[in-house]
């Protein structure tokens, strides 16, 4: 895995700036300062869920996922991720996997945050991406742990900017996805990945 | 710790009466120095509990893991979770599966459930249904919700059992009766098509959308919705309609977006209004 990421990383920008779903579009591509900007914002305000007192931790993870659903556009991360399946699904069937897809997404990416209080969240960089995204460098800092890098991937969609990665120490997330879900379906089909998103997000929380 | 004296013979008595004493003051002592060395396995686990809502997981594992070596049933479960959702630790399904299990064995029908969840979910863990269903019919056996539901729809697709929409709804029944939103849905859908020999009915179809609904189910937000601007079930109501369409189209269904697009082509701005003030109200309700 190690020795193939930077190729990842490369097939990443390729596959997201060439896809089909990439319209040349009037409006300009977002800048390297919105696109901090617009970070910097969400991740002042996960910090606000993260700390406000008086609420369970299931809560303040809820909370999280709502959040982070506005920022990221599932639609589009969630058609690439399943890749040339998309166009054989029916149409009941992309609905549940978009939805499973981005519940299951949100939930492994944000749980192991929902319990944090009192990190810092600093953007250490941002650059060009490709043709039109601007990737933008994050440190979290853990009270108890080494900070957490990750980048996240910002492309302007409908005119706003919506982030369609997130690379964790390094690993595109969409890219890992998209293998691993490859494999369910080529073993039990796309209904079998379906009934295993909905078996992953609909496990019994913690108990009191 | 207690000396059980012969009480048969009066002689016996009086040696019970200093003996029970000094039991008594025996026993007293060691009750106190097990309160000052060993703390009771609740306390413990409450301090774990705290910890983990404060987020943090460090003091929670280091709380929880003795308990759970010591045969706990909830703390090996949590420890589960921890290991499940990366929490303090490497995200590692394999020990999740560990504890699960051990819980599970102990009966513990959320673990039960979470360790079937391990089986059908097939992320490192080969995807077997059979084992699978094992788990979730015990743990729905228990009166778990989230698993009957489960059941219900591994009986309805046929998945590792054959294809059943009797015990389907069966399952359903149980779990919709104790308030599970999506059990309620698919009851609704049964009776709406008549399916699992359900008489098809259109009233009880709307019924059970509804209670779904009003829990925030947005899928049965968007048949409900249906139901009363068609006048299936329930009387012809397009205000209504368009409120719940306004529910689900707030946390963006696509479907409920573009149906309630049309339909407030047709309304007038009065009707809108009023179906704005309904969707504030239940809106307010099912936040709470």
């Amino acid at each position: 895995m190690l020795d193939r990421r930077p190729i990842f990383a490369a097939a990443v920008a390729a596959a997201l700036s060439l896809g089909p779903w990439h319209s040349p579009s009037a409006a300009a591509d977002v800048s390297e300062g919105e696109a901090t900007a617009f970070i910097q914002h969400l991740g002042d305000q996960a910090i606000t869920v993260l700390r406000a007192s008086g609420r369970t931790l299931e809560q303040r993870e809820s909370q999280l996922r709502a959040l982070l659903r506005q920022g990221f556009d599932f639609a589009f991360l969630g058609r690439f991720v399943l890749g040339n399946h998309w166009r054989k699904a029916t149409l009941e069937q992309r609905r549940d996997y978009q939805r499973l897809f981005g519940k299951y997404v949100l939930k492994v990416y944000t749980s192991r945050f929902g319990g944090y209080a009192g990190e810092s969240f600093t953007i250490v960089g941002a650059r060009q991406a490709g043709m039109t995204d601007v990737l933008v460098s994050t440190r979290i800092g853990r009270p108890s742990g080494p900070p957490l890098l990750g980048a996240w991937r910002v492309r302007r969609i409908d005119n706003r900017p919506r982030i369609i990665d997130v690379m964790i120490q390094g690993v595109s997330m969409a890219v890992t996805q998209r293998s691993e879900f490859a494999a369910v379906i080529t073993r039990s089909g796309l209904e079998g990945l379906i009934e295993a998103l909905r078996a992953r997000t609909s496990k019994m929380p913690a108990a009191a | 710790m207690q000396v059980m004296p012969d009480k048969t013979r009066h002689g016996g008595r009086i040696w019970a009466r200093r003996n029970a004493s000094r039991a008594l003051t025996l026993a007293t002592v060691v009750a106190l120095a097990a309160a000052v060395i060993v703390r009771p396995a609740s306390a413990d686990f409450e301090a774990g509990w705290a910890a983990y809502q404060r987020g943090d997981f460090a003091a929670a594992l280091a709380a929880w893991r003795p308990l759970a070596e010591q045969r706990m049933a909830r703390a090996q479960f949590n420890l589960g979770v921890m290991f499940d959702e990366g929490k303090g630790v490497e995200r590692d399904l394999m020990r999740a599966m560990e504890w699960w299990r051990k819980a599970a064995e102990q009966d513990m029908a959320e673990a039960q459930h979470n360790l079937a969840s391990l089986y059908i979910a097939g992320e490192e863990v080969p995807q077997n249904l059979a084992q699978a269903l094992v788990w979730l019919k015990r743990a729905a056996a228990q009166g778990l919700a989230r698993s009957q539901y489960t059941l219900g729809k591994f009986y309805a697709y046929g998945l590792g059992v054959d294809k059943d929409e009797r015990e389907a709804a069966t399952w359903f029944f149980k779990a919709g009766r104790q308030g599970y939103a999506r059990a309620q849905y698919n009851l609704g859908k049964m009776y709406r098509d008549g399916r699992g020999e359900l008489p098809k009915s259109l009233t009880e179809a709307a019924k059970w959308f509804e209670l779904a609904a009003r829990q925030g189910y947005v899928k049965a937000q968007l048949h409900l919705a249906t139901r009363y601007a068609r006048g299936e079930g329930v009387p012809q109501d397009r205000v209504t309609a368009l409120a719940w369409l306004t529910l689900a189209a707030e946390q963006e269904m696509q479907r409920a977006i573009d149906n309630r697009k049309a339909l407030l082509l047709q309304l007038s701005i009065g009707e809108i209004a009023r179906a704005r003030t309904l969707a504030d109200a239940l809106g307010a309700e099912i936040g709470k």
